[in-house]
């Protein structure tokens, strides 16, 4: 089944004159783990941005369940947002250095006000044990925790609204290769347990091709090359595609 | 031996209280050699690059003990006078954000030449140095700033800088770690071709095994202030020695290992204010037994050039657990 389907999808940072997303069409399948592989620059996070209507495209259309995201409402939206959610790469840059992690995950029930109060402090426990933490972890601050205990509180912000479809950027780059394979690993788990739809952005091939269902290699905007990881990373037939995989180190 | 650290040890000051996070650490490097350190971080390891040629600043740290033999001299005795004439000599650097390496206020142009030193016919070595790194017909143009130039060509730059005065090693601290991967493919092929070139001793510090899989001679690995095992690439990449070297190598992400789980290491590295008794390793090793918690080991052959830390490996490799695994 179509989860999300984007059309013709583009986005232009006037200032910079470049176009960052060009014309990008593809559909992401329910239950998939959907990588996105490219380099720096290449338009993966704006792309990322755009599928989460956190910017708005300058052409193209991204279809939810069928429906338009350009053409529904700001309230919809925000309702939408609860199926739509992001673990971001950088466990240091997203978490507020003030807030307890009990209190970031509880936040996310403030704003969705789904929750009444005593029941968001045991969900938030349910959702830091989900991620390998623990209610011990309740009202500790993002300085008393490590990269990859801060990556797991985001991943538990991102799972609070039981989300369908999560954009997963990078969120094992900036992590010890040791902490990236339990990261890696806690992601898998999630995904089949939940049956979770992930694109999952990076510019590492071994990640990618570790992990991912299907893949698409991002060029200057464009998708140059889309397909089952086993076709690409076998016979890949694109001569970028063919260039990133010979400059990788297995 | 070109370079020989013995029994080296560090100490870090964090407000009134002294850390040790080099714990005695023996590393040598030959003529022509490309070693690599691999560590994950906050593990001691830019620490010891830094320490060959006393570049820590003062306040926040202090070597306590140890030799570093350069040539045969130990470097940790010689007086600033001395070491002007080692550092960036005969000893140069290259580090991870090349940027930051670089001054925006001069040109590329100029800072090789100033790394040059004092030498007649500098345009003419400039010339050569360029060529060599690949940037000739871009610096050719003498007029050119860091900005102008991408990740990857300002690395090409820094280490044309750390290869100008035509050092006997280089230390490089994650060179390619900011890189994209096509790009730090072609600067790793630029360090190999510089060192085949130049006979370069090369100490390559990095977290990433498949860099340093891909470009060192022998490695070096570091977990919580002390070299856990060490031996030629070969032997480590087949047929690893410790524990928590087969942990990182079950942990690298590859096409191959798709779809499975990841036989990670759990837990997460000791603090230095809180180490475990016995081997550091212990709390977080699939292979433990109570003895380990006893006394950290030492460094014991497992075959010729290659050392481990660990008490069991000797068995572990006898009943095939290690191969098996």
């Amino acid at each position: 089944m179509e989860l999300l389907k984007v059309d013709n999808l583009s986005k232009a940072y006037k200032r910079h004159r470049v176009t960052a997303v060009d014309g990008v069409s593809f559909p992401v399948f329910k239950g998939e783990i959907l990588g996105l592989v490219g380099e720096s620059g290449c338009g993966k996070t704006t792309l990322a941005k755009l599928l989460l209507r956190l910017i708005n495209a300058d052409k193209g259309s991204i279809f939810y369940k069928g429906k338009d995201l350009n053409l529904i409402s700001y309230s919809d939206m925000r309702n939408l947002r609860k199926d739509l959610q992001v673990i971001f790469q950088d466990p240091y840059a997203s978490l507020d250095p003030r807030m307890k992690a009990g209190e970031v995950i509880e936040e996310v029930y403030d704003i969705h006000k789904n929750i009444p109060g005593r029941e968001k402090r045991n969900k938030a426990i349910e959702l830091l044990e989900t991620v390998g933490l623990g209610e011990s972890y309740l009202n500790r601050l993002p300085a008393e925790l490590s990269g990859g205990e801060r990556q797991r509180i985001g991943i538990a912000r991102a799972l609070a609204t039981s989300p369908e479809f999560i954009v997963c950027d990078e969120p094992v780059s900036s992590l010890d290769i040791s902490i990236q394979a339990q990261i890696l690993n806690l992601l898998i788990d999630l995904q089949k347990r939940k049956n979770l739809t992930y694109l999952f952005i990076s510019h590492d091939l071994g990640v990618i091709g570790s992990i991912c269902d299907r893949v698409m290699v991002m060029k200057s905007g464009r998708i140059v090359e889309s397909g089952l990881c086993e076709d690409v990373f076998k016979h890949p037939a694109n001569e970028y595609t063919r260039s990133l995989l010979k400059s990788a180190l297995f | 031996m070109l370079l020989q650290i013995k029994n080296l040890k560090v100490n870090y000051r964090s407000g009134s209280r002294a850390m040790e996070v080099v714990r005695g650490v023996d590393l040598g490097i030959d003529k022509g050699e490309c070693r690599g350190l691999i560590g994950e971080s906050g593990c001691g390891k830019t620490t010891v690059g830094l320490s060959i040629t006393k570049l820590m600043p003062e306040r926040k740290g202090s070597i306590t003990s140890g030799e570093i033999l350069f040539e045969g001299n130990d470097i940790l005795k010689m007086d600033e006078e001395g070491l002007r004439d080692i550092r960036g000599r005969k000893i140069s650097y290259v580090f991870q954000e090349p940027f930051s390496s670089l001054n925006p206020v001069f040109t590329i142009y100029e800072q090789i030449k100033e790394s040059l030193g004092e030498k007649n016919n500098a345009d003419g070595q400039i010339a050569e140095i360029l060529e060599s790194i690949g940037l000739e017909k871009i610096i050719g143009r003498k007029n050119i700033y860091p900005h102008e130039l991408s990740g990857g060509m300002q690395q090409r730059a820094v280490i044309g800088m750390a290869i100008a005065s035509k050092p006997d090693l280089v230390v490089l601290d994650e060179p390619t770690t900011a890189l994209d991967v096509t790009v730090q493919r072609q600067i790793l092929d630029l360090i190999v071709e510089l060192k085949n070139k130049m006979n370069l001793s090369i100490l390559f510090i990095s977290h990433d095994l498949r860099v340093v899989f891909d470009i060192a001679d022998k490695i070096s690995i570091m977990y919580a202030g002390k070299i856990v095992e060490s031996g030629p690439k070969e032997e480590i990449v087949s047929n690893p020695g410790h524990p928590y070297t087969i942990g990182l190598i079950d942990s690298v992400p590859s096409f191959e290992h798709r779809k499975k789980l990841f036989n990670a290491i759990g837990g997460r590295a000791p603090l230095f204010s809180k180490l475990p008794e016995g081997c550091k390793f212990s709390p977080r090793c699939r292979f433990k037994i109570d003895k380990c918690a006893e006394k950290e080991p030492e460094l014991e052959n497992v075959s010729t050039g290659h050392v481990s830390r660990c008490i069991r490996i000797k068995d572990l490799r006898a009943d095939g657990i290690i191969k098996g695994r």
